[in-house]
């Protein structure tokens, strides 16, 4: 147990004993330790084995960066061991070993694997022979990855979204990030700040400072700024910042940003560098300041700046025994001067250049680096140690800044890009814009809080002057030389591994044949090692991977680059990027009769709709022999009212309806401008300003943007309104339809009263309704439109009315085999963006002797007098069985044509259908052969309606 | 007739009985438990048990509640008649993206040549006639029932905002969209006007068809936040 005593502003509440298991075996932490504290306080060292090498991997950074930790938690892969609060009863597992972390076997590919897997092995290797692939696709499959998901059911996740508008969004709730939302609010601005650790604090937490940290977080709370932590900022889009919180996406729009998303400490590159007990500095701090776990009993501290030597100051104070430091910058600075007076040896100019030990950190040697950035000969020394503290100098997070469109700027003695020019709603604060020291840190935060809410509209001339003096100041206090991080050397001794990206396994080799082989810019090598491409997204090796690429191809750092920065900035579920999934759905108001009725309710659209009630060839029955009720609430509905609403449909359509007659009906069909069919439906002329319009149900919203479009256009005085869902509609047809609906009205219903393809107005059982007779499924019927809440009412009494006549409902299934015998077109399912009216078989439908233009003329004139190939018809099969829709129509062995609708008619004993054929055998009679996969179907064409095909029954 | 035929208020005795306008959400209601009474010609969500308990979830809380059965009706004129209309029956000038209240009814101006008038239904064949009327007297101006097309909910409590957050990127906030404002935008991935009738009182309105799907919706999202659904009795007793 490395548990050590009490630390000031410690996690931990050792009062709490948390129970949970480790690959199966019991464990035990404290309530406030993560799972990785808990486990490394217990003596744990390996977490995991990484990605291509199977190599043991420990604790490195403490703080979600990198992906040394990573386990699954309950069945859920992917989780971060060192930043996962840790829960009574958690069961946590191994991602990548087998059989287990301590004897992995494929660690065999680090032994012996390396001539089979260097850089894109995947292009070179296992490429030969062709015919083994499955074989090696299967091998991989197994061994690659990084855990497995538990299947679809057994998994439950719930997310949400949640959208916030603010004024100022604040990334980042260190030092600079707090000072920068307290500025912001204190000029009346609305703060939302996102943090992405467990409390607002950043380094102030683990840096001796807590109660600072705590003293700012309250007043931030207290000036009313929204506090977001455990909450992770994924990018920045056009002024979008999408932030994850646990299973919550916020989606927050604010008028500007401050960054104060601080920098990265980063690790060393040497051989052996990724072995258990290499941390880095701020991983080591946290552990110890945090957690109270002693990360080492005796360590070497290896450090390119003064955040290096803090945390020796640190991890001595803890009871860590610091057996050397070395510092790579050639001066000693006061805080190496401090060690000195605990007792502790400072070496500048010296770096370590390998660490040893079996499958832990035994030994690390240090070595002067020498003029060449070679170790200078006989100047190496190994020193004994289960703990080597790297600070390879610091990452700045500048991820966010750059997706917003912020310029980076390289600090040449640091070799880091520091956030330059941002756009001016963007701000940078804090070490992310090259500020360090708490008091300039502040400033910088204090500065940036106040332009933002600057630029979003806040503050007057008194808060922008205010601001420029703290300008000024900051200016003065940064022109007090500090003592800067040097850029590590590349100062390495004897063989091994000196990883670059540990997420992906690359090493510095990896980079210098990536170079060798031609792919030599920071780009080309990324995609071609996969550096950077791991799950800490270039947070622990963005920086060694330009330095890599700078020292084999001979440019320096500032001319090879940086990758560009793409969100999300750190892996996110896809779950949580879906949320809750939404299908919107409509229902009919009558719906509630068809679920009570036990109809099998299907997908029409974006309508639910019934598709039977379980006896569609009853239901057929029913209405040819008495009477059926259908619901049709989905028909689109439009209301074309004004002085020129005739002549507005005269110029859409392809026939006329401005000589309609009031309370007459016409079938209309609409095309596009290539003279296209889009949709169909019928027009009632109301008046002499008023047409109802209806349309294909799954058409209707955009025949409404259609008309609405073209309005705009002619400027014709017209008004559209939408009535799709203010009315219901229902279609009571059958012999018996007349007598019903009779029972229910005062109206005329006689055949002379009542034509066919009239309308009318009248109550229906108390219910104010618009009354059209039409005959879509070949009885007489009429549809009856009435305001939608009354739609139940209407429905139960058509049904109570009927009752005597045994009156049924039926649904879409039905419905089709009805109008297929009347060989009734359904626009999108008989026909498609090509037909037209006269392939469709509907040339009556256009009038070209109307005098004014309309939509589609000129290509409907040309049509008129051209061949068509195809042309839509009717067919009968010589037996019962149907083919399907889709099949094809075969002419010389060749596919000439499609079904478009079949079904088995019992009325006619025969399977009809429609199908487009080519033009010479659309002539009634014609014969035709059907192919649906192994069968074959002999048919001949029919031309008109196969069931009464005088229309007496509808028009009777 | 004219075009009664839209009109919920146009019903007439049938056998003695005058059919009663329904909602689009009772049958989710009915199965929350409501308990209905006819008011106005429709049947209403009276409460869901305890009034009080109604109001307590809408004072401390968030509550929703059906209001589907207000009057709704559609006005188009050209913009400047349409706002020499509104100055004359609305209580003064329009402007887009602000509904005034006035005499009991919003007025919501959509677009400059449509506008929305939102009303109890109590009084919907009074103002029925008098939009008739006062269109009659402009050049060209049309007036459509359009209360059986729209469906409402009513999202009220200290929780409405951020209950609403988890639906719409509407931009809800006091200083954003003050009392009176009046957003179109998508709620649940449908298309709404979102009315903020008071503090911490919002009016959704959305199409008839899909209310029982935005009701659930909204339900589901107000789980966690624990809301409440709430009568007509509740809500009254609030605006008393």
């Amino acid at each position: 147990m490395t548990r050590i005593a009490p630390q000031p502003g410690e996690r931990i509440d050792r009062r709490q004993t948390l129970r949970f298991s480790f690959d199966g075996e019991r464990a035990e932490g404290l309530q406030g330790d993560t799972i990785a504290s808990a486990l490394f306080a217990g003596g744990r060292r390996v977490f995991s084995r990484s990605f291509k090498y199977h190599r043991p991997r420990g604790l490195l950074c403490c703080s979600g960066a990198c992906a040394n930790c990573l386990v699954a938690v309950d069945g859920r892969p992917g989780v971060r061991a060192c930043t996962e609060p840790l829960r009574s009863g958690m069961r946590v597992e191994h991602l990548n070993a087998w059989p287990s972390l301590e004897r992995d076997v494929m660690r065999a590919v680090d032994k012996f694997g390396g001539p089979f897997t260097p850089p894109g092995f995947y292009y070179k290797t296992m490429i030969r022979p062709r015919r083994l692939w499955p074989v090696f696709e299967w091998g991989l499959r197994r061994i690659a990855g990084l855990g497995r998901l538990a299947k679809q059911d057994e998994r439950q996740w719930r997310t949400s979204y949640r959208r916030r508008h603010a004024d100022v969004l604040v990334i980042g709730g260190g030092l600079a990030g707090m000072s920068a939302a307290l500025a912001a609010a204190d000029l009346g601005a609305d703060v939302v700040l996102v943090d992405d650790g467990p409390q607002a604090g950043g380094r102030l937490l683990h840096e001796g400072s807590h109660e600072r940290a705590h003293e700012l977080a309250g007043a931030v709370r207290e000036r009313g700024v929204e506090v977001l932590t455990d909450a992770c900022a994924l990018g920045y889009y056009d002024g979008l910042v999408p932030v994850w919180q646990g299973s919550v996406l916020h989606q927050v729009r604010a008028r500007a940003h401050v960054a104060a998303t601080g920098t990265i400490d980063q690790p060393l590159v040497f051989p052996g560098n990724d072995m258990p007990g290499v941390m880095t500095s701020d991983g080591a701090r946290r552990l110890a300041t945090l957690y109270a776990v002693l990360p080492g009993s005796r360590a070497v501290v290896a450090t390119t700046g003064d955040r290096g030597l803090h945390a020796a100051l640190a991890l001595h104070e803890a009871g860590v025994q610091i057996a050397l430091v070395v510092d790579e910058r050639s001066a000693a600075t006061p805080a190496a001067t401090l060690l000195a007076g605990h007792g502790i040896t400072v070496r500048t100019g010296c770096t370590v250049v390998r660490a040893d030990g079996d499958d832990a950190v035994a030994q690390a040697t240090i070595a002067q680096v020498g003029p060449d950035g070679r170790p200078l000969a006989g100047s190496e020394r190994s020193v004994a140690c289960d703990l080597v503290v790297v600070s390879g100098g610091s990452l700045p997070a500048t991820s966010l800044l750059a997706q917003a469109g912020s310029e980076m700027a390289f600090d040449i003695p640091s070799g880091q890009f520091l956030a330059g020019q941002t756009p001016a709603h963007v701000q940078a604060a804090g070490e992310v814009a090259g500020v360090d020291g708490a008091d300039a840190i502040e400033l910088s935060g204090a500065i940036a809080g106040a332009r933002a809410a600057h630029a979003a509209g806040f503050g007057d001339e008194v808060s922008r002057a205010h601001a420029d003096d703290m300008q000024s100041a900051l200016t003065r206090l940064r022109a007090v030389p500090a003592a800067p991080a040097a850029a590590p050397s590349s100062c390495r001794s004897g063989k091994g591994k000196a990883f670059v990206c540990l997420c992906e396994d690359v090493t510095d080799k990896d980079i210098a044949y990536s170079v060798a082989e031609g792919y030599d810019s920071i780009e080309l090598a990324k995609r071609y090692t996969t550096v950077t491409m791991g799950p800490c997204q270039g947070r622990m090796c963005q920086l060694a991977s330009i330095r890599a690429v700078a020292l084999h191809t001979g440019v320096d750092a500032r001319a090879v680059g940086q990758t560009t920065a793409r969100p999300p900035w750190t892996p996110v579920p896809m779950g949580v990027l879906a949320g809750r999934p939404f299908q919107p759905a409509k229902r009919s108001s009558i719906h509630a009769r068809h679920r009570a009725l036990g109809a099998n309710v299907m997908w029409a659209g974006d309508w639910r709709r019934p598709y039977d009630y379980g006896d569609p060839a009853g239901e057929v029955r029913a209405v040819h022999d008495a009477a059926g009720i259908i619901d049709l609430s989905s028909l689109g509905k439009l209301l074309v009212q004004g002085p020129q609403a005739g002549e507005f449909l005269d110029r859409l359509y392809p026939n006329r309806f401005s000589n309609l007659k009031p309370g007459r009906l016409r079938y209309g069909v609409l095309g596009s401008d290539a003279g296209r069919i889009m949709d169909d439906g019928t027009i009632c002329r109301l008046d002499e300003h008023g047409f109802y319009v209806t349309t294909t149900s799954s058409g209707a919203g955009a025949v409404e943007e259609w008309f609405a479009w073209w309005l705009a256009d002619w400027r014709l005085d017209v008004h559209l309104t939408d009535l799709t869902q203010t009315l219901a509609a229902v279609n009571l047809a059958g012999p018996q339809a007349r007598a019903i609906l009779e029972r229910l009205t005062d109206l005329d219903c006689s055949a002379d009263a009542f034509r066919y393809l009239d309308g009318r107005r009248a109550h229906v059982a108390g219910i104010p309704a618009l009354l059209l007779r039409l005959g879509f499924v070949g009885e007489l019927g009429y549809e009856i439109h009435a305001p939608a809440v009354h739609g139940p009412a209407l429905w139960d009494a058509i049904v109570a009315a009927g009752a005597q006549d045994a009156i049924r409902p039926f649904g879409m299934e039905p419905q089709r085999v009805l109008r297929l015998e009347k060989a009734h077109v359904i626009v999108g399912q008989d026909t498609d963006s090509e037909s037209n009216p006269y392939s469709a078989s509907m040339s009556w439908i256009v009038k070209l002797d109307k005098e004014d233009d309309f939509v589609g003329r000129w290509a409907l004139e040309h049509a008129a007098v051209r061949e068509h190939r195809e042309t839509l018809v009717g067919f009968r099969c010589a037996n019962g069985a149907a083919p399907h829709e889709g099949a094809a129509i075969v002419v010389d062995g060749a596919p000439a044509g499609r079904v478009t609708s079949a079904r088995f008619s019992e009325r006619l004993g025969r399977a009809i259908g429609l199908a487009w054929v080519p033009t010479a055998l659309a002539g009634d009679g014609a014969r035709i052969t059907i192919v649906d996969e192994q069968l074959s179907f002999d048919a001949e064409v029919v031309i008109g309606a196969f069931y009464d095909p005088d229309g007496e029954r509808q028009r009777g | 007739m004219g075009y009664e035929f839209l009109s919920p208020h146009r019903a007439i005795a049938q056998s003695g009985v005058v059919p009663v306008a329904r909602s689009p959400l009772e049958h989710e209601l009915r199965r929350a438990g409501a308990s209905f009474a006819v008011r106005d010609g429709w049947s209403v969500a009276t409460r869901f048990g305890s009034v009080a308990a109604e109001l307590q979830s809408a004072r401390c809380r968030v509550a929703i509640s059906d209001r589907s059965w207000l009057a709704k009706f559609e006005l188009q004129a050209p913009a400047q008649q349409l706002a020499e209309l509104a100055g004359e029956h609305a209580g003064g000038a329009l402007e887009l993206g602000r509904a005034r209240h006035h005499d009991g009814a919003w007025w919501c101006p959509v677009t400059a040549r449509r506008l929305l008038v939102v009303a109890p239904p109590s009084c919907a064949a009074a103002l029925h006639a008098d939009l008739d009327e006062a269109a009659a007297g402009l050049d060209f101006a049309s007036v459509v029932d359009v209360s059986a097309g729209m469906a409402a909910i009513l999202v009220l409590g200290p929780g409405a905002r951020e209950l609403l957050a988890t639906l719409t990127a509407l931009d809800l906030r006091a200083v954003a969209a003050p009392e009176g404002a009046l957003r179109p935008g998508s709620v649940a991935r449908v298309p709404a006007i979102v009315l903020h009738e008071r503090a911490g009182r919002f009016l959704v309105l959305f199409g008839a068809a899909q209310a029982e799907y935005v009701w659930s919706v909204v339900a589901d999202a107000g789980e966690a936040l624990g809301v409440a659904f709430v009568g007509s009795d509740a809500i009254e007793a609030l605006d008393a």
